[in-house]
């Protein structure tokens, strides 16, 4: 937060002495650094996702073959609730503590900033839970070309939950009971990838090519990185109006 | 192109007088409409060579569908004037198209539903339209809901336009893929509404409907932004002259 | 017409009980959208003649809304 703060206040002090890329890896280290140190962040979310997939086969059955068919959406419902959870701590200490409002007066562009702090929480939530799900495929035998395709299509669906969660918390991020109201307004959202990335490993499964699902959620990350920075901007600046 | 129109449209006061003129004429067509259509569907067209009467649903079902798809653009648009050009009214007409299109996605979901009973003898299939109205009614929850959240109306409506917007690029992409998990999944043997080539005696009733369906919208929908003028415009004085 | 009598057009051959549930739920739809509206234009209208009637019965608070600037705020002070 220090490094922030400091770099924030120079900035308007200073008048355009730090440049936009230079404002964006800064911010970028120190949301990475302060998500670190503070671990309940990027662990809790893990081991909730972890804790969800093994509902599952409680729940419904432990046969091998019932969970092999049913695995690749069980992920993705899991890795979905995950990345809705942990998206309140993308604005809520910088909301609380002030420095988000420094962060609408820098001179650089919002959205620039609100790509940099989004990277940052994909880094540590949805990554590493792209990078965990071999291991949750193994869990619910998942065989070695769907867990690919399920892999593949976490790594270029996460961001896109990141994107649209971070729409929904930019609008609540004032409220006091933001948390159901949140998953709500994104989780119909949230459908489209949804379809795509299970449909993806339902199609490895049936021995069919699944690149054009992951290709389709390459689209839709391409049209979210263009269009949701600045739906996320706008709201932040009606939240702390 | 003139633009008077459009700037008389941001006056609230304006818009009350002429609504007003309107609204008789919209509640007698909107009323002669329905009835003609209605009446017409029920009785006069003839019965489905598959569905036998069942169809009869369509004369409510397809029009609801239609209204509760079009008022969410309608309110997406009015977010986008109220965050452009900061339009009052633009905003009382996002919040007023809210509980009026989440009923008609409630109306056109139990319509499908009923009608699938006898078409493909269960009260819910995972159907493609079916499933995506689903999802709308969604939608409306969420903004009636991030309204209703705010305790300041004027960061409500700012947040409920951008939120409109959003669901506005996602509709079409809910839509689609959607469309495509079905066709996966259940190839849907028999489609509710679609048809080769509908009957003109059954098309042109059906027509009507929706047609007064549209203008019941508008009646109802004038009602409501009428209401909210009302009640924001209370402190003015061209109101109190209308009750003094 | 596509019915003989009265009974075959409520029974609907056989379907009779699933197109009068649509139509009723859309009668009620409609009839939601009606009343809602006209309830609450008569709560607004009470609650405007209210304050009108509160204004002239003590012209006390009448000086303060002519201070008021010339073009009264909207909305937000509601």
């Amino acid at each position: 937060m220090t490094t922030s703060s400091a770099t924030t206040h120079s900035t308007i002090t200073q008048s355009h002495s730090v440049s936009s890329g230079q404002a964006f890896m800064t911010l970028l280290r120190r949301d990475m650094l302060l998500a670190i140190r503070n671990k309940g962040d990027w662990v809790n979310p893990l081991f909730f996702y972890l804790l969800i997939v093994m509902l599952f086969p409680l729940a419904i059955t432990p046969q091998k073959d019932s969970l092999i068919e049913m695995a690749g959406g069980a992920i993705w419902i899991a890795a979905l609730l995950s990345v809705l959870l942990s998206m309140d701590s993308l604005f809520r200490s910088d909301f609380e503590d002030g420095s988000l409002e420094q962060l609408l007066l820098a001179p650089h562009p919002l959205s620039l900033m609100v790509i940099s702090k989004l990277l940052a929480h994909w880094l540590l939530t949805g990554l590493l839970l792209t990078l965990f799900s071999p291991l949750l495929a193994l869990l619910l035998h998942l065989p070695f070309e769907a867990g690919k395709a399920l892999f593949a299509g976490l790594l270029v669906g996460t961001p896109i939950l990141s994107i649209l969660g971070a729409i929904g918390v930019a609008l609540t991020v004032g409220l006091r009971r933001g948390g159901v109201l949140l998953s709500l307004l994104v989780m119909p959202l949230y459908i489209p990838i949804l379809i795509f990335g299970s449909g993806a490993v339902l199609a490895a499964l049936d021995g069919l090519s699944w690149a054009g699902h992951i290709y389709w959620l390459g689209s839709l990350l391409m049209l979210a990185l263009t269009l949701g920075p600045f739906a996320i901007a706008g709201a932040l600046r009606i939240s702390l109006e | 192109m003139n633009w008077t129109f459009f700037h008389k449209l941001g006056s609230p006061k304006w818009f009350y007088e002429i609504s007003g003129r309107w609204l008789p004429w919209l509640v007698i067509s909107s009323a002669i409409l329905m009835t003609v259509g209605l009446v017409w569907g029920l009785l006069f067209a003839p019965p489905d060579y598959l569905q036998g009467n069942s169809y009869r649903i369509i004369f409510i079902h397809v029009p609801s569908a239609f209204l509760a798809q079009a008022t969410y653009v309608m309110m997406a648009v009015a977010g986008a004037v109220a965050l452009i050009w900061r339009m009052k009214l633009a905003d009382w007409a996002l919040k007023c198209g809210a509980p009026i299109g989440a009923s008609f996605t409630v109306m056109a979901l139990v319509t499908g539903a009923v009608w699938g009973k006898p078409t493909w003898g269960t009260w819910w299939v995972w159907d493609a339209r079916l499933t995506a109205m689903l999802i709308l009614l969604f939608l409306y929850i969420g903004i009636i809901a991030l309204r209703d959240a705010f305790p300041s109306q004027q960061t409500a409506s700012k947040a409920c336009a951008i939120l409109a917007l959003v669901g506005v690029v996602n509709i079409p992409i809910i839509k689609f893929s959607v469309e495509w998990w079905n066709t996966l999944h259940q190839p849907a043997t028999l489609k509710l509404t679609e048809k080769p080539a509908m009957a003109p005696e059954m098309l042109i009733p059906l027509l009507i409907c929706m047609a007064g369906f549209y203008l019941f919208f508008l009646t109802v929908f004038f009602l409501r932004l009428r209401n909210e003028i009302l009640h924001r415009e209370q402190r003015t004085r061209w109101v109190r002259a209308l009750f003094s | 017409m596509a019915f003989e009598d009265f009974a075959s057009f409520i029974a609907m051959g056989g379907h009779g009980l699933y197109v009068w549930t649509s139509y009723a739920v859309a009668a009620l739809v409609v009839i939601f959208n009606l009343v809602g509206p006209w309830r609450e234009k008569r709560r607004i209208q009470a609650s405007i003649s209210r304050q009108m009637r509160r204004e002239t019965a003590a012209p006390k608070t009448k000086p303060v809304q002519r201070s008021a600037p010339m073009k009264p705020a909207h909305g937000e002070s509601v």
